[in-house]
């Protein structure tokens, strides 16, 4: 399967007027963190180029629309191997872009971030693109 | 470490801003109308790429009201 441009329309369906979120005192959101892989560099040196500057592009103003604003977090990179059973040969490190993101603590939200995945892992052709929720309560 | 409110003419500057920030060690924050919240550092790597953007930022004095809670 061939690597496509992520397509921001997949999420419109999610993207309800109640994924605005409530940010006032003593508000209860979830916070999601969005991982994005941009560039994957194995053990032999070889680079390759996953999201594109259009999807990064894409991504972020696709986020502001849906959900009123975003933090870009430092890119991150991770070491680990794609095929647990063959390690050493399959090691490699990855570098993310990083999204941190306030959403409603509802099930509307969790909809729309579990269809982003999707969007994204069958985009870009990841087998596992990370979401992460936690709780938080703005002060 | 000031804090800067910037915004860009379209789409094709906002994108190439996101690549020239992309490894800025800092975080930002992106708001509607192709505006971001960022830090000095950011306004470097931007000037380094030759990405035009426009500083909206409105500094208030000493003096100046802080903005009260409901």
């Amino acid at each position: 399967m061939a690597q496509r441009p992520f397509n921001p329309d997949a999420l419109k369906p999610h993207a309800t007027s109640w994924l605005q979120p409530n940010v006032c005192n003593w508000s209860s959101v979830w916070r999601y963190t969005v991982l994005v892989p941009v560039e994957q560099i194995q053990s032999d040196g070889t680079a390759r180029t996953i999201a594109t500057s259009d999807d990064l592009t894409n991504l972020e103003l696709m986020f502001i629309e849906h959900l009123g604003g975003i933090t870009f977090l430092p890119p991150v990179k991770g070491l680990g191997c794609r095929d647990p059973k063959r390690p050493r040969e399959t090691l490699e490190t990855n570098k993310h872009a990083a999204y941190l993101v306030y959403a409603p603590a509802a099930y509307v939200s969790d909809q729309y971030f579990q269809a982003l995945r999707a969007e994204l892992q069958e985009a870009l052709v990841e087998g596992i693109v990370m979401v992460e929720r936690q709780e938080a309560l703005l002060l | 470490m000031a804090t800067h409110v910037i915004q860009f003419r379209d789409k094709e500057k906002y994108k190439q801003a996101i690549m020239a920030l992309l490894d800025v060690p800092v975080s930002r924050v992106g708001i509607p109308d192709l505006k971001m919240i960022v830090s000095e550092e950011h306004i470097q790597a931007l000037k380094r790429a030759n990405v035009e953007f426009k500083d909206i930022t409105k500094r208030v004095g000493p003096d100046g009201s802080t903005p009260v809670q409901p």
